[in-house]
């Protein structure tokens, strides 16, 4: 079927409905999604195929969701980098290192060499690297609170291997987005230097000035504040981009430097767009995956996930007993990373050109492990902590609990 | 005897403190930057995992304290620790001992600070008979305030 309106899409009229249409059908899936407690992601996946394989009657407006999921993918990284002060990194970094290179080590070397053995560029088979390394911190932190893990004592293991991903990504990002800018090996050489320096500039303005930093954005009135984070947030990203350090670095690091009270504040702010334009990414990535292809990805993206989920869980859980957790714990720990998500997507569109078969190859393995993992961790241990004070005892707390209570 | 509290600072979520308790059991605070704290108790079977969790906001979590750090007085809201000196303050109930007395007719080694009424600070001796509402502050050591608390409340 062709989009209904494809021909006019420069009537306003259309475009709102159309839009509107769009926007609704991902409402539903959210809701969808809540009800049995799982991440919206995939099913944000599968709207996007459907669109883009003209079994919805609708096509949004392809320029605004196009930009609207650049902007998706700066707020996720901005949200990320929000959560994290700069002390918070530099002392995981510190005491975790071993454990993110065992994770790395682990979980990256599956999708390498997958991407190798399917006769890929040695630069896609990093990208499907990256698809295969990073949990998703969204899932995660979300599992942990609604099973009332917070408090468990292997749960600073998990979170430590969580932000030492999440740091992985702002040296492995830039150093992708070099080599994506391709040119002969000496320029891209400097390329990548050139990147690691500018992020590692960046990252020590951010610890040594985040007051200062926080000071400057700090206002009393509520859209000047809005208006100035995201403000400053694109125009770094765009600046990244352009210095050939990813936008999505820049908008981590500018979130870093944004620390304590004033960090509260921007995610409160930011959260609400951050849900709508990250949704727009996801069915963006979805509109481009070709649904011939998921077919032939199948097959390959549920044995990639079979593996993954089997060397996730034993570095987890090689790091957890590295820190002296039981062996209930281990199981806990190892089972509740096995989800990947957003930042699998994030690394996998930029490859969107490079590569064709990666886009349904890594949107079939997200959707395979994000809904994977969380059932896994349920079922592996059975033992959620009885809520004194809430409605029935023993029930997780609504959606997102303390942590974002006032 | 004071426990080994152990501190582990939680990236993006807060801070959770434990201790082992004498029978071996673990108890302890998460704390997240949001201010709300979650009492956690440890099971006994597998002491990495929560038996029970309960969330305190920050007025639940002061009044707990309270409760744990001294003994329970009806009608007190809060306490001043300066150095050894306590400082507090009591609403006066109608079913107390000393309503309808004057603040001076107390014997006690606490020091009357004076009594606030309808919100403006009076001097206890003109403050006359005590009514319901009337806040009562006094200034002494920790056993000086519950001893002259329990005066108040149920008399000598």
């Amino acid at each position: 079927m062709t989009p209904l309106v494809a021909a006019v899409s420069s009537d306003a009229a259309l475009v709102l409905v159309e839009l509107g249409i769009a926007v609704l059908i991902m409402a539903g899936s959210a809701r969808l999604a809540s009800r049995f407690g799982l991440s919206p992601i995939p099913l944000y996946l599968l709207v996007g195929i459907a669109i883009g394989s003209g079994w919805l009657p609708v096509d949004p407006e392809p320029s605004f969701v196009e930009t609207g999921s650049l902007i998706g993918v700066v707020l996720l990284l901005l949200t990320l980098g929000l959560e994290y002060s700069p002390s918070e990194l530099v002392s995981n970094l510190r005491r975790g290192f071993l454990d993110g290179l065992v994770d790395f080590a682990a979980n990256f070397t599956p999708g390498l060499l997958a991407g190798l053995l399917f006769g890929w560029s040695p630069l896609a088979a990093v990208l499907l690297g990256g698809v295969t390394w990073v949990s998703s911190s969204g899932v995660v932190a979300k599992t942990l609170a609604d099973l009332g893990r917070l408090g468990f004592r292997e749960t600073p293991t998990v979170l430590s291997i969580i932000v030492l991903e999440d740091l992985g990504m702002a040296v492995y990002l830039p150093i992708v987005a070099a080599l994506l800018a391709g040119g002969a090996f000496l320029d891209g050489f400097l390329l990548v230097v050139g990147a690691l320096a500018v992020v590692g500039v960046v990252l020590v303005i951010a610890v040594r000035r985040a007051e200062a930093v926080s000071r400057i954005v700090a206002t009393p009135s509520g859209e000047g504040f809005l208006l100035t984070i995201l403000g400053a947030t694109l125009l770094v990203a765009g600046l990244a981009e352009l210095a050939q350090v990813s936008a999505a670095v820049g908008a981590f690091l500018i979130g870093t430097a944004i620390t304590g009270q004033i960090a509260e504040r921007a995610r409160d702010a930011i959260d609400p767009l951050r849900d709508l334009f990250a949704a727009i990414f996801f069915l963006f990535f979805g509109i481009q995956i070709d649904i011939s292809s998921v077919g032939e990805a199948a097959g390959a993206a549920t044995l990639l996930a079979l593996v993954t989920i089997v060397t996730k869980y034993w570095s987890a859980r090689w790091s957890a007993a590295r820190a002296g957790i039981g062996k209930r714990g281990r199981v806990r720990a190892a089972t509740v990373l096995i989800a990947r998500g957003e930042f699998s997507i994030v690394i996998a569109s930029l490859g969107a050109t490079l590569e064709p078969r990666l886009s349904a190859l890594a949107g079939t393995y997200v959707l395979i492990t994000v809904l994977a993992g969380p059932l896994i961790t349920r079922l592996a241990v059975r033992d959620a902590p009885v809520r004194i004070g809430t409605e029935r005892d023993g029930d997780p707390l609504p959606a997102e609990p303390a942590t974002r209570a006032a | 005897m004071s426990s080994a509290v152990e501190h582990v600072e939680l990236p993006g979520v807060g801070v959770r403190s434990t201790f082992a308790t004498n029978s071996g059991r673990h108890v302890g605070v998460l704390t997240h930057h949001s201010g709300v704290k979650e009492l956690l108790v440890y099971a006994e079977d597998d002491p990495d995992r929560c038996a029970q969790m309960m969330s305190l906001d920050e007025g639940e979590a002061q009044a707990m304290a309270d409760l744990l750090a001294s003994a329970p007085l009806s009608g007190e809201t809060s306490r001043l620790l300066i150095g050894t000196l306590v400082v507090t303050w009591l609403e006066i109930d109608d079913k107390w001992w000393i309503h309808g007395r004057t603040a001076t007719s107390v014997d006690s080694e606490a020091t009357s600070l004076g009594v606030v009424r309808d919100g403006k600070p009076i001097s206890a001796a003109d403050a006359g008979p005590l009514v319901p509402g009337d806040v009562v502050l006094l200034a002494g050591t920790a056993e000086q305030i519950d001893s002259a608390a329990r005066l108040l409340e149920s008399g000598p």
